[in-house]
């Protein structure tokens, strides 16, 4: 069972993006979020460029739309709580209210898609090789891969739990009975994945690990790289400065 | 004398909810052989191997191949001891079997053609080619302990260190196992509680329980001490049982 935003099969297709030096997607989308979170919330143009720069790229790197649109609808849960927050508790005139809201919309559908593309068009272990080779502290590169291989875990605990529980239910439960389970259950899973995560780290100290994942590939910077650069930076640069 | 690879002098080890996990352990493992470390449920044998490759520091002396463990040799000694744990998942977190078996060799830092020469030779061996690509996850947990195995193999070690190795195994895929291990000519330490391996691979038996060595000596000796292991909740293996049986007819 695979977490569900990352798929380690999206990473097979041998698109153009997938091809490119991780050093150079992080960095170029890395820019592209600076330049739409500064946008200013007026400069609808802006948002459609950066939308349909997105898509191009999602298009070019063979990503079918529905897996991008199953990502995306897993940010919803949070504008709308950080929406209903601004709602009840901001005492705003409802026009400025309403501007806010967009900001807040557009600017994370558009900041989530930029990442869902870089994901999606990077192996996992390639984007933290990326991030050490551009000087990311260590402990937060250990982090995101501990916190990768672990989600995998999670997930599997979790399915196992599910399934013993499942097997013990007969049916015909009140909602309350379900809810006051699964709050026995929760401190359970994250008990059994700490104590298998633990195992985890001992076979990997085991094996030689220090702190640092290594993989076989090396990253070389070559002319398509260089040329993706340009080309993505001159475009958003007139984008952000001409538009 | 054969030369001691491992020598444990007065091990004692707690676990941090004070569990006493180990007292006062000793015993040595020489070159070449084949020792088995026996014992019920929470005996500590686990806990005591994860102390030979210093992932658990307890309180005395851990020596492998005349050097004592300490932070300072870790990497050098992992090398030179490799170990399987119980569980396969446990060992497998990578996204492809040839990422697995080449996190050992990545770690050491060996060139990149010596890496893939390894991992494609040792999959080979143990009758894992063509799956490099595969996923861990998806393969039988036979596969997955073969696996294992090659991560640590591998790493070329001159000792290897086997926790439970056949557990859960059906019986045809314990025998190929049997075999694989019979095949392996290093020093080996084996933690099990199937009796059965134990008196086909080992010449060493150490009884351990409640973490201490209840008794050591050859296994032929060991094993047919009926009331020593009963009273250590264990059994004579079936083959030797039967093997007795036939006698008395």
């Amino acid at each position: 069972m695979t977490p569900f935003f990352f798929s380690e099969e999206d990473n097979s297709r041998a698109s153009f993006l997938h091809r490119f030096d991780p050093r150079v997607k992080i960095i170029s989308f890395f820019f592209l979020i600076a330049a739409i979170v500064f946008t200013s919330s007026h400069d609808h143009y802006k948002f459609l460029v950066y939308f349909f720069m997105l898509v191009f790229m999602t298009v070019l790197s063979r990503i079918p739309f529905k897996d991008l649109a199953r990502r995306l609808v897993l940010i919803f849960p949070l504008l709308i709580f950080l929406a209903a927050s601004l709602i009840f508790f901001e005492r705003n005139p409802f026009s400025e209210n309403l501007d806010i809201l967009w900001n807040l919309f557009v600017k994370s559908i558009l900041c989530f898609l930029c990442l869902a593309v870089l994901i999606l068009t990077t192996e996992f272990y390639h984007l933290v090789q990326g991030l050490e080779h551009l000087k990311v502290p260590r402990i937060i590169t250990s982090l995101l891969s501990f916190a990768y291989r672990y989600s995998f875990l999670f997930a599997q605990e979790a399915e196992r739990l599910r399934r013993a529980k499942e097997s013990r239910s007969f049916g015909n439960r009140k909602k309350l009975e379900e809810v006051s389970t699964v709050t026995h259950i929760v401190p359970h899973l994250f008990f059994k994945t700490f104590e298998r995560s633990e195992r985890i780290y001992a076979s990997m100290l085991s094996r030689g690990y220090e702190g640092k994942i290594q993989t076989l590939s090396f990253f070389r910077l070559g002319k398509r790289d260089f040329f993706f650069i340009f080309l993505f930076h001159i475009f958003l640069a007139f984008v952000v400065i001409v538009l | 004398m054969n030369e001691r690879v491992i020598e444990v002098e007065n091990l004692n080890f707690s676990y941090p909810d004070k569990t006493i996990a180990l007292r006062n352990m000793n015993f040595s493992v020489s070159r070449g052989e084949s020792l088995a470390i026996i014992g019920p449920n929470g005996a500590g044998k686990s806990t005591l191997l994860l102390h030979l490759n210093g992932v658990l520091r307890g309180e005395g002396t851990v020596r492998v191949l005349g050097e004592k463990i300490s932070k300072e040799n870790l990497k050098r000694i992992r090398e030179k001891v490799g170990m399987v744990f119980q569980d396969p998942n446990d060992q497998l977190f990578m996204p492809t079997v040839f990422d697995d078996v080449a996190f050992g060799p990545l770690n050491l830092y060996l060139e990149r053609e010596e890496i893939e020469k390894r991992v494609d030779s040792i999959l080979k061996e143990l009758g894992l080619e063509g799956y490099g690509k595969k996923s861990p996850s998806h393969l039988s947990l036979g596969e997955k302990k073969k696996v294992s195995l090659a991560t640590v193999l591998v790493l070329e070690p001159e000792i290897l260190v086997l926790d439970e190795p056949t557990i859960s195994l059906d019986p045809g895929t314990k025998r190929i196992f049997i075999d694989i291990y019979k095949d392996i000519k290093k020093t080996k330490l084996i933690a099990t509680h199937d009796l059965d391996l134990v008196s086909q691979l080992c010449s060493i038996v150490v009884l351990m329980d409640k973490g201490t060595v209840i008794a050591e000596g050859a296994c032929r000796d060991i094993l047919r001490n009926k009331k020593l292991l009963e009273d250590h909740s264990l059994e004579v293996p079936a083959s030797l049982a039967l093997n007795r049986l036939k006698r008395q007819e």
